[in-house]
Parts: C-alpha cells; sequence; structure tokens
C-alpha cells in the first residue's frame, strides 16, 4: 500500500508463534466454521438467506482476525462467498463499490494526498507538535482533545474522519511510524476512531440513529430525553472512556518512541526546541499552502453547516459530495495543488473495504444480526431479573450487538424497543435500561467494517484487524463497567436509573 | 374494625378490576359495527402437489341483511369443509356473489347483526407452483411465492393474520415483502416451516383497514444437506488440510 510514511524504511518484524499458528490454522478453520454453519439444520425464525450470511461471516471474521489469507483477498473470496451461497445478489454485493462510504474512503486519500502535497499538512502536524505533541503521550492527548471538540463542531463521523486522516499520517510521518509495524503508529491510529466514535456517543445528535434511539424511547414510553439529558449523562462517561483507550492503548501497544526521532542525533530533551526550529524554517504560508488551507477550510465549512445548506445555498450538498468537491478542487488545474501521480490510494485496503463492507450490510439485511441478537435476548429469560442484573446484561448485550450489526440504524430499530419490552415486562422503568443502551449505539470500534471511520483509518494499513479488535474490546469492556458504575452513581443522581 | 375497613376496601378494588375486565373483554366484540370482522385469519398448508388446503377463520358480526363475506383471495378456491364454533351460520358452500369488481363467497347467519365464528376449508390448487427464482449467480431450486390479498369489505377488519406453510423439506430463503414484522417458524409436531404476518388493532382502531393490501412475497429453497453437504465437508477438509500442510512447512521449516 502506499500512504504518506512509504518512504521510510521499513524493519521486518519477527513474527509471534501465536501469530504464525494462527496464520496456518486460520484458514482451515475458516472452511470448517463456514461448512458447519452452512449444513447445519436451519433453527426456527431464521431464513436459509440469514443461515448463509451468518456461515460467510464468521468464516470471514476468522480469516481477519488470523491473517491467514491477505485481508484484501479474504474481502473477494467474501463477496463471491455471499452470492453462491444465496447470501446476497450479485447485484447487491458488487453495489457496494458504489456505496458513498466507498467514495468518502478514495477522496480522503484525495484530500490527504493534496494537502501532504501542498506543504500544509507538514505545517499544522509540525504546528501540533511543536506546541502540544512533542512527546508521543501528548500527542496523543492533544488529538484526543481535538476530537471531543470537533464533536461538537462538524456534526458527522465520516467527516470528522476525513478532516483528522491527513494530520495524523502527518504526525506519523514526523514520528516516523511504519505502518504494520509501529506500536506508535498502531496506537495512534487505532485512537483516532476510537475517539471519533466514543466521542459521537456523548452528543445526542452527532449521529442520528442516537437521535432515532430517543425518538422510540418517547413513542414507547413516553418519556421525552433532551440534548441536554444526553450530554450531562452520557459525555461524562464518553471522556473517561477517551481516557481510558489513552491508558490501554499505551498499555497494549508499547510505543517504540517517546518523542520524534530526530535528524541529527539529538537528545529528546531538544525534540521541542528542534521542531519548533523546523516549524519557523517554513517561513510564510507558500501559495499551494494557502491554497491547500482554503480548500480544507471550504470542505470544514461545508461539513459543519450541514443542517443549514437549504438556507444558505437553496440547495443540499452531502457530505459525500462535499469530499467529492474537496477532491476536484486538489486536482483541478490552476486551482489546486496535486496531480493524478500524486494520488497515494490504498487500492488493496479499498477492496478489502469493499468485502467487509458487503458481509456486513448482508448479514443485517438476511435478518441473520437480529436473529443473533434476538436469540441472545431470548435465551437468558430477562424478564425474571431484578432491575441492577437486568441492566448489567441489556448494557453488555447492547454494547457488543454491534459485533454482528454493520448499520447502526437497524441495529436501534432491532435493540431499543426490544429493550423498552423487556423492561416493561420485567416491571422496571424503561428508560432507565433503554437510554443506557443507547449511549453504546456508536461504540462500534471493534471491527473495520462497522462504521466509516474505521474503513477510513483501517486504510492506513497501520494497524490490523486483530490489533483493532483486542483493543477495542477492552476499550469497551471499561465503557461497559462505567455505564456499570454510573447506573450506581451519576445516572442515580440525574434521576435516569 | 380496622382490618374489617381493610378488608372491605380490598374487596371493592378486586371486584372493580373483574368487573372492568370482563367489560372490557366484551366491549371488543360489542364495539364492532354491523358487518365488521374481528378476526380473520388465512393459514395455507401443503396438500398433494402443489395444491394447499386453506383454512380461513372469521369471527365477527354480520351485517344487517345477515351476510358474511369471505375473501375469494386466490382463483381456483374450493370449498372443502365448515365448521360454525358460534352463531346460526347457513349455506355451507358459500353462495358466490359481488360487491364491485370484487368477488367474495356469501354465507348467512339466521338473524341479523349476529356474532358468528367459523372455520372454513379450501382447497387451492397450485398455490405453491410459484415461478423458478434464477438469481445471475447462486443457489439453484429456488421458488417464488407470492400471495395478495386485498381489503375490498366495506369495513375494516380488526385483526388479520396470515401463515404459509412450505412442504416438508423446504425452507424461506428470502422475504422481500413484508420487510419487516413477519414470523419465521418451525410447526413443532408437523416439522413444517412457516411464515406468519398479522395486523392486529382494536374495535376502534382496526388494522386491515379498507382499500389496505397485504403482500407475501417470498422465495424458498432446500437447505444444503446430503451428497451437496458431503461434497462440501470433503472438499473443506481437503483444502483445509493441503493449506494446513504446505503453510506450516512455509512459515516453520523454511529458514
Amino acid at each position: 500500500m502506499t500512504t504518506s510514511t512509504a518512504t521510510v524504511t521499513t524493519v521486518t518484524k519477527e513474527k509471534s508463534v501465536v501469530d504464525k499458528w494462527m496464520q496456518v490454522a486460520g484458514l482451515p478453520t475458516a472452511l470448517i466454521a463456514f461448512v458447519f454453519l452452512l449444513t447445519m439444520p436451519t433453527p426456527a425464525g431464521l431464513l436459509l438467506q440469514g443461515k448463509a450470511a451468518i456461515a460467510v461471516f464468521f468464516s470471514i471474521f476468522i480469516l481477519w482476525v488470523t491473517q491467514s489469507l491477505p485481508t484484501y483477498l479474504t474481502s473477494l473470496i467474501a463477496i463471491v462467498l455471499l452470492v453462491m451461497t444465496g447470501a446476497w445478489s450479485e447485484k447487491q454485493a458488487l453495489g457496494v463499490f458504489g456505496l458513498d462510504v466507498m467514495w468518502v474512503m478514495l477522496m480522503a486519500f484525495f484530500i490527504t494526498s493534496g494537502m501532504e502535497k501542498s506543504g500544509f499538512a507538514k505545517r499544522l502536524a509540525l504546528w501540533i507538535i511543536s506546541k502540544f505533541g512533542h512527546t508521543a503521550k501528548s500527542a496523543l492527548a492533544t488529538l484526543a482533545i481535538t476530537n471531543l471538540i470537533l464533536a461538537f463542531l462538524v456534526p458527522s463521523t465520516t467527516a470528522r474522519a476525513t478532516l483528522m486522516l491527513p494530520i495524523s499520517l502527518l504526525i506519523l510521518k514526523v514520528y516516523k511510524a511504519v505502518p504494520g509495524e509501529s506500536n506508535f503508529g498502531r496506537q495512534l491510529v487505532i485512537q483516532q476512531l476510537q475517539f471519533n466514535n466514543i466521542s459521537t456517543t456523548g452528543i445526542l445528535t452527532a449521529t442520528s440513529p442516537q437521535i432515532m434511539a430517543v425518538g422510540l424511547i418517547k413513542d414507547l414510553t413516553g418519556a421525552n430525553v433532551t440534548w441536554m439529558d444526553w450530554f450531562a449523562a452520557s459525555f461524562p462517561v464518553a471522556v473517561l472512556t477517551v481516557l481510558a483507550s489513552l491508558f490501554i492503548g499505551s498499555f497494549l501497544f508499547k510505543s517504540e518512541v517517546k518523542a520524534p526521532p530526530l535528524e541529527d542525533g539529538q537528545q529528546p530533551s531538544d525534540a521541542k526546541k528542534e521542531f519548533r526550529d523546523q516549524y519557523n524554517q517554513l517561513g510564510r504560508l507558500s501559495p499551494n499552502e494557502i491554497k491547500a488551507l482554503i480548500i480544507f477550510a471550504l470542505t470544514v465549512f461545508l461539513w459543519a453547516t450541514d443542517g443549514h445548506h437549504y438556507a444558505i445555498f437553496g440547495m443540499q450538498i452531502s457530505l459525500v459530495l462535499v469530499t467529492l468537491i474537496s477532491g476536484i478542487l486538489f486536482f483541478m488545474p490552476y486551482i489546486g495543488i496535486a496531480k493524478w501521480k500524486d494520488a497515494k490510494v490504498p487500492w488493496d485496503l479499498i477492496l478489502f473495504s469493499v468485502g467487509a463492507y458487503s458481509v456486513g450490510l448482508a448479514l443485517d439485511a438476511s435478518g441473520g444480526a437480529s436473529f443473533i441478537l434476538n436469540s441472545i435476548f431470548g435465551s437468558l429469560n430477562l424478564a425474571s431479573l431484578g432491575f441492577f442484573k437486568l441492566y448489567v446484561i441489556v448494557t453488555f448485550i447492547a454494547m457488543f450487538s454491534h459485533l454482528v450489526f454493520t448499520s447502526k440504524t437497524v441495529r436501534t430499530i432491532i435493540l431499543i424497543p426490544t429493550i423498552i419490552g423487556i423492561a416493561k415486562t420485567a416491571g422496571v422503568n424503561p428508560v432507565a435500561l433503554a437510554l443506557p443502551a443507547s449511549f453504546t449505539i456508536a461504540d462500534v470500534i471493534t471491527l473495520p467494517p462497522h462504521s466509516k471511520p474505521n474503513l477510513i483509518f483501517y486504510s492506513t494499513g497501520y494497524f490490523s484487524v486483530l490489533n483493532q479488535f483486542t483493543y477495542g474490546m477492552l476499550v469497551l469492556l471499561v465503557k461497559w463497567i462505567l455505564l456499570v458504575i454510573a447506573s450506581l452513581t451519576w445516572f442515580k443522581y440525574l434521576g435516569i436509573c | 374494625m380496622k382490618k374489617l375497613i381493610n378488608c372491605i376496601t380490598y374487596l371493592i378494588v378486586i371486584l372493580s378490576f373483574t368487573i372492568t375486565s370482563a367489560a372490557s373483554a366484551a366491549a371488543a366484540t360489542d364495539a364492532l359495527k354491523a358487518g365488521q370482522i374481528l378476526n380473520y385469519m388465512e393459514t395455507f398448508t401443503p396438500s398433494e402437489k402443489n395444491d394447499a388446503t386453506l383454512t380461513v377463520y372469521v369471527e365477527g358480526i354480520s351485517n344487517k341483511a345477515g351476510e358474511i363475506y369471505v375473501f375469494i383471495s386466490k382463483a381456483g378456491m374450493t370449498p372443502i369443509d365448515m365448521k360454525v364454533q358460534r352463531g346460526n351460520v347457513t349455506a355451507s358452500n358459500g353462495k358466490p356473489g359481488k360487491i364491485g369488481s370484487s368477488s367474495y363467497l356469501i354465507y348467512k347467519t339466521s338473524s341479523p347483526e349476529e356474532k358468528y365464528a367459523m372455520e372454513l376449508t379450501f382447497n387451492c390448487s397450485d398455490f405453491y407452483k410459484g415461478s423458478a427464482y434464477k438469481p445471475d449467480t447462486g443457489v439453484s431450486g429456488q421458488v417464488s411465492l407470492k400471495y395478495k390479498i386485498a381489503n375490498t369489505q366495506s369495513y375494516n377488519i380488526v385483526n388479520y393474520k396470515v401463515r404459509i406453510y412450505l412442504a416438508k423439506g423446504r425452507e424461506y430463503s428470502l422475504v422481500s415483502s413484508p420487510k419487516k414484522n413477519y414470523i419465521l417458524g418451525k410447526d413443532s409436531q408437523s416439522g413444517l416451516r412457516y411464515l406468519e404476518y398479522g395486523l392486529a388493532g382494536s374495535a376502534a382502531k382496526p388494522a386491515f383497514k379498507q382499500a389496505m393490501e397485504v403482500s407475501i412475497n417470498a422465495v424458498h429453497g432446500t437447505p444444503v444437506k446430503g451428497v451437496s453437504a458431503v461434497i462440501l465437508w470433503l472438499a473443506a477438509i481437503g483444502l483445509g488440510v493441503t493449506f494446513f500442510i504446505l503453510e506450516y512447512k512455509k512459515v516453520f521449516k523454511t529458514p
């Protein structure tokens, strides 16, 4: 793949014994899982299409995690299997290449290439590093705060990911982090997608499925949850989760760098001064940087004013169109900066994204995902439990149900009414269960196809599916514990529980 | 004295609950207008070849002329049996009749506006024949199944339900209509798979409104089993073992 760090010398890392065994046993295990699931008697309540989608999903999941085959190849196999088993039609599976998420990903790399070529991204990265990020830890903390602030300004997870991508890559370039090799790179990039999604959970309007959840709660219980109610309850949990993520990341992927490595052998203590000097040496903004700044500012403006386009322009410009316009401007003769040869597009990872997204969407569309969720709820006899036990189990299921759902909207539609139904049967306050469960809707940080930001950051090649999965599961476990603690303290104080 | 007052209070509460429950249960049918249907349930079960046995359960109040209209929801419906469970219903085969362009089988109660409940059995020829479902690529042997019923009655139906069983060994493969709220199940005795879709309302707010239609559009097929399953298992084991040996040599034995 090609990224901004491609010029850095690659250091080959020896695979661990576990990694080697996973590589050897991955494909045989996936094959057995696939045939077992496909040939088992279909449970009542599941379509043949759903059974096939579940078989493809689990076998492909094994291949992603074990990396027995290259991920792009796994995704191509997934598309073929989906169609041949009847899990999804050929038209639908191949049509994923035309979905907005693929265009946004493509354009994110066009924008990144343009920003890099102009030199403005380097200036921005140097400024952030010299001011706040002269150590690896402070760089990560700065990006965490930036994500939390951006969640208020740009009401789209995808737009925020596209915005943070060039900055993250340039910071990694300064730190000489090699994709797939650098632990600092792993930490930083996975954290971008985690911070993006987790900060979304703190703000009701940051993603539409959360608004839908509040609507469902109102329709089914009559309770009205305001923006401020949501913010007061969920934002502190989101901030604590971000802090936990920073801690877990530093523990899980011990960074090989404490400060940006310097060219002339200076000590890391000189780093702050060195990068300030480097930043000062850039001098005044060049014409290309000014162009990049204007295009970038225009892009951010269009994303941030998403809800007011009709009032401003008399028409709506969708998020994907904004990224297309931005990409066009960066590559437009006279206006832009870059040419085709400058476009660094990681096609292997885009192919991976197409396959991964197809599997996720097929699982949703075939009813496979809802079948798994309903089976879990049905097998637990939840209505017989007391409130606390019920809360613990329901928030756990709500949190981790995203593993089988690609669409947050579909998950919300299935999850919230089910939880309200269980609460009513158990005779507990439905809002006390449904609202905290709604706080987990955007916690989609464990696998690449679960959200657009995940796909965008996965495309950098800095981390594997297993890296994201392990890190994401740990962070979500912490968030779940935080939600349980909140139910006994903060949520009680607010009158939710 | 205090105990006695408590006992009387409890008794009054229990009594009022009992009366309210009984009254609301009676109100469900009493609130029906003349000619209205409370429950209309259709069940299609495979019989010979591609035919289906359709069982229709109808419960409601006949109209002012004492008539009950039963939908001819599928061409070639032949009455087989009728079991009256409530009321005095005559004309065991139903008299074909029309209202506008809509055809019905008309049954009669002995008196106008009479409460009734009956179960009718029909033979529906070629109900399961459908058409072969052939996607561009994918599984063969799948059949499209389409069923549509439109409420052309002059009144709304409170509750409507349709259940379509498939022949033994066949399973629903995909359902394109309805998009949601359908149930897939398996009869514990016969082992037959079914798809059920229902509209539930109240006498004040009937669910199956006039001019509304219910459309079932599904595909059914057979799961991978028998020889196909054995071939698949052999291929998976063969491929898996080959890959394991080759990859093991590459990963662990290559210096």
